[in-house]
């Protein structure tokens, strides 16, 4: 019979923040905590103002501009610029396909309360788009 | 009244099986690398890059995953005021690594060029 144990709260006993478990397939082990998705985000842009629809770990959003926008972590990472993302963007109706990355022009870059990102489409000219991705991976404070 | 549970590990019941996270998922590596070094700032669940050349990079796992067929998802270099760059994945991942190139998004030529670059990978562990 299945054990499942019902817990509201789990936190490791040497440290915390510190929870080994083992590989699906035996042979290895590794932290919990550090494998979990820390933020993730959706929402859309072509419209007048962007529109979260669903989010982990996201206070707010910032329209900067055409295709470029600040995300505002609700808890912080532990560095800058020592966490990983990916992103991916669908396309709108009159777009043209267009992926996430990185915005230098932005206020901020990968700093511990959020980051700046930019869609940029396939003819390199950035733009809002129907649907926006975005995940995040890494250490919280 | 909360529950909070203090312990060091969790495996299933037989003691060295895997425990399930109920409709939840755990990310098995992820890194940030800059290019031109190229160097590591942060990772898990990866060993050192491998500098194949100009904008091509192999990057490594600690622990294989038991099948080639895991989900990675890339971020990339920056936007600047007129360019941009991304990163991809090369169609011929490995169990212990992960191949990939930087290139100018306009016109597809690779570089060394974005200081930020991003992967994260999900799937089971061999």
């Amino acid at each position: 019979m299945a054990s499942i144990l019902k817990v509201d709260d789990l936190r490791g006993n040497t440290s915390a923040g510190d929870i080994t478990i083992t590989s699906e397939g035996g042979a290895a082990t590794q932290s919990l905590q550090h494998g979990l998705n820390k933020c993730w985000l959706n929402f859309e842009s072509d419209i007048t103002t962007p529109a979260i629809r669903d989010s982990l770990n996201v206070s707010s959003l910032d329209d900067i501009g055409t295709g470029r926008y600040r995300v505002n972590y609700s808890n912080n990472f532990n560095a800058a610029k020592e966490y990983a993302g990916g992103g991916m963007t669908v396309r709108g109706g009159n777009s043209k396909g267009a992926f996430v990355a990185l915005d230098s022009q932005g206020n901020i870059n990968f700093a511990t309360n959020g980051t700046s990102i930019s869609v940029t489409r396939s003819d390199n000219t950035l733009a809002d788009q129907d649907i926006v991705s975005m995940l995040l991976t890494g250490d919280l404070a | 009244m909360t529950s909070v549970l203090n312990v060091d590990s969790i495996a299933a019941k037989d003691g060295t099986s895997p425990v399930e996270l109920t409709k939840q998922s755990a990310a098995k590596a992820w890194i940030n690398f800059e290019a031109s070094t190229p160097a590591t700032r942060d990772s898990f669940n990866h060993s050192a890059i491998t500098d194949n050349g100009t904008g091509n990079f192999t990057l490594n796992f600690s622990s294989a995953f038991a099948s080639a067929d895991r989900s990675s998802t890339t971020c990339s270099g920056y936007r600047t005021t007129a360019i941009a760059y991304e990163m991809c994945t090369k169609n011929t991942p490995t169990t212990t690594a992960q191949e990939v190139w930087l290139y100018y998004s306009l016109n597809g030529s690779v570089n060394d060029t974005p200081g930020d670059n991003m992967m994260t990978s999900q799937g089971d562990l061999a």
